[in-house]
């Protein structure tokens, strides 16, 4: 088990390296030059040739790569060229916004998509079954745009029950900042709701046709024990794996929502720094969601091999 | 039932083989299939009505989608506008008539490419096996390593939204997706006896690859293509909505959709956004 954690640790550590380089790469060397950006076009050779020595631009790519990383991991994340502000103190605060975020639309999305996938399970075939199953695969084609757009519609514009815009001033408590968060929050668990419906139904439904359950069933258990000690147990494993793969989806929905709800998250700190063509942001915004979603992958792994035994492949 | 029948008779081979004529032909099996999957059926029908809709758009648009018309502006539905208005006074309907167009040949293109080159990676990676194919995962695992929208907006951000640059980030997105599965394909069928029969009497390599291995791993390849290809309408209209998708003259669908949080006036929302001032741009 040691074995199998420190291994896929290993490949967790080394993906993370080459994504750094693919960002450093990426944002880096490609067409586009930072000191005119700050300076402006009609600013002197002089300046820009100054600035570039001082944002240690001019020096060769391996070497700004290897500072770049290194202060990275050091927790000196530099300056953001936007907003002239620490760039770590900026990051943690919108990560904290997302993470509060990402836990409201857990906490409703989890729960739900188990209950409704098991129900679907249960009844297949029967009406209810179709409705869950369609209207989870109509929620997987719907954009977080249009989702978010239609929540606001109903529910800010017509009812007026919750406000549109979630832009959450710093000093806030979240109990009186929670309204805002509700349309947010639902708009992310949308579409991994769906997914956590269908793979809960699948595996259910395999599960349900194996000869243990029934052999549990003919033996006289009562149904509420069949289904949670030999059917639970069982179909709710790769339900595990997609909700901590779900932590990447949330990370890609954020960036959208978070745009359209105008709240202050990682998603929208990014969207911000591509448009500012802020590349020291651009860069640790970008390597810090990645590193969030290959441990979370990692942790995904991990688990399933822990809670399933038969997995244990080396 | 009886198509279930058809099917498995296909597959085993009777022993006495009916004559040809009266074996249901492939086009008239995939149609019963059709029909008995009401799902299905409509499925194909909305795709192929928004696949006409995107080739045939400008003729069917009702108005020319940049024309504006302020004293209509910002309408709520009505006969002549069915869409409504946005806030310069252009039909909606047409806008987004027009704009399928784009996101199907941006999403398309770029799933096309990354068919091709996935599905070259994949089988090469595959069949050469050992380092190399390590090596070659590994790589393309990094890759999927990353939230799709973050890889493409950390791409964009650097090259600038333009089509090309979308369709070329399209790409690069769905690569290893595709080569994932035409490689987990190659290593199932390479171990097959037919490929071996094939190896054995000397035939030459490119002859395994593509007339053995290919034609054989077809059915989840096209599979995967095909939602890639609807993820890549998907990432386009994000795109688009994010301001980093099709660029302003011509129209893209995502943006339409934001007419309730752009009509005020105060705030230009995401739709506006030009990119930063840049001499590359």
């Amino acid at each position: 088990m040691l074995r199998f954690a420190t291994r896929r640790l290993g490949f967790v550590v080394l993906t993370i390296v080459l994504s750094s380089m693919i960002i450093f790469a990426a944002t880096q060397i490609l067409p586009g030059d930072v000191a005119t950006m700050v300076l402006g076009r009609f600013a002197s050779e002089e300046a820009k040739t100054n600035l570039r020595h001082e944002l240690g631009l001019d020096r060769p790519l391996v070497v700004q790569y290897g500072s770049w990383l290194g202060n990275f991991v050091q927790g000196d994340w530099g300056d953001s060229i936007s907003t002239r502000t620490e760039i770590r103190p900026l990051v943690f605060e919108r990560l904290k916004n997302s993470a509060v975020l990402a836990a409201v639309a857990f906490l409703f999305y989890v729960p739900v998509g188990i209950v409704l996938g098991l129900i679907a399970a249960l009844r297949r075939n029967s009406w209810i079954d179709q409705t869950i199953s369609v209207g989870s695969l109509a929620f997987i084609g719907l954009p977080e745009f249009v989702s978010a757009v239609i929540l606001i519609t109903i529910f800010s514009i017509e009812l007026g029950w919750l406000p549109s815009q979630s832009a959450i001033d710093p000093g806030t408590s979240w109990v009186t900042a929670f309204p805002k968060l509700i349309l947010p929050a639902i708009t992310v668990a949308l579409t991994s709701l769906a997914y956590i419906v269908r793979m809960t139904r699948s595996s259910t439904v395999d599960v349900l046709q194996t000869d243990y359950v029934r052999t549990a069933t003919l033996k006289g258990l009562p149904p509420y024990r069949v289904l949670f000690t030999h059917v639970l147990r069982n179909s709710l494993l790769p339900t595990i794996t997609v909700v901590a793969i779900g932590v990447g989806w949330l990370m890609g929905g954020l960036i959208i929502t978070e745009s359209v709800f105008n709240y202050s998250g990682i998603g929208r700190l990014l969207l911000f720094a591509v448009q500012r063509r802020d590349v020291p942001l651009i860069q640790a915004t970008a390597l810090l969601i990645v590193l969030i979603y290959g441990v979370s992958n990692l942790i995904a792994d991990v688990l399933y091999a822990v809670l399933n035994p038969r997995i244990r492949y080396n | 039932m009886s198509e279930r029948n058809v099917t498995v008779e296909g597959i085993s081979g009777d022993p006495a083989p009916q004559p040809r004529g009266q074996r249901p032909s492939t086009r008239r099996l995939v149609w019963r299939r059709l029909v008995r999957r009401p799902a299905a059926l409509v499925g194909l029908i909305v795709f192929c009505f928004f696949l006409l809709l995107a080739v045939f758009g400008p003729y069917v648009a009702p108005y020319d989608y940049q024309a504006q018309d302020v004293k209509v502006r910002l309408q709520s539905p009505t006969v002549q506008h069915p869409f409504g208005t946005d806030q310069f006074g252009r039909d909606i309907l047409s806008r987004i008539v027009v704009g399928s167009r784009n996101i199907f040949l941006l999403g398309g293109t770029g799933t096309l490419l990354a068919a091709l080159i996935g599905t070259a990676i994949g089988l090469a990676s595959g069949y050469a096996g050992g380092l190399a194919d390590e090596v070659i995962m590994r790589l393309l695992d990094v890759l999927l390593s990353f939230p799709s929208l973050l890889l493409a907006l950390v791409l964009l951000s650097s090259v600038g939204p333009s089509n090309l640059n979308l369709v070329l980030v399209v790409t690069i997105l769905y690569v290893p997706m595709i080569a994932r599965v035409v490689r987990s394909m190659v290593l199932d069928l390479k171990t097959k006896e037919f490929v071996e029969a094939a190896r054995v009497r000397g035939e030459r390599r490119s002859y395994v690859l593509f007339r053995e291995i290919l034609p054989n791993s077809l059915p989840p390849l096209l599979v995967e293509t095909s939602m890639r290809f609807s993820y890549s309408i998907f990432l386009v209209a994000s795109l688009g909505f994010l301001g980093l998708g099709v660029q302003p003259p011509p129209p893209t669908g995502a943006c339409r959709s934001m007419k309730p949080a752009t009509s005020s006036p105060s705030r230009p929302g995401p739709c506006s956004f030009r990119p930063a001032p840049s001499p590359f741009w």
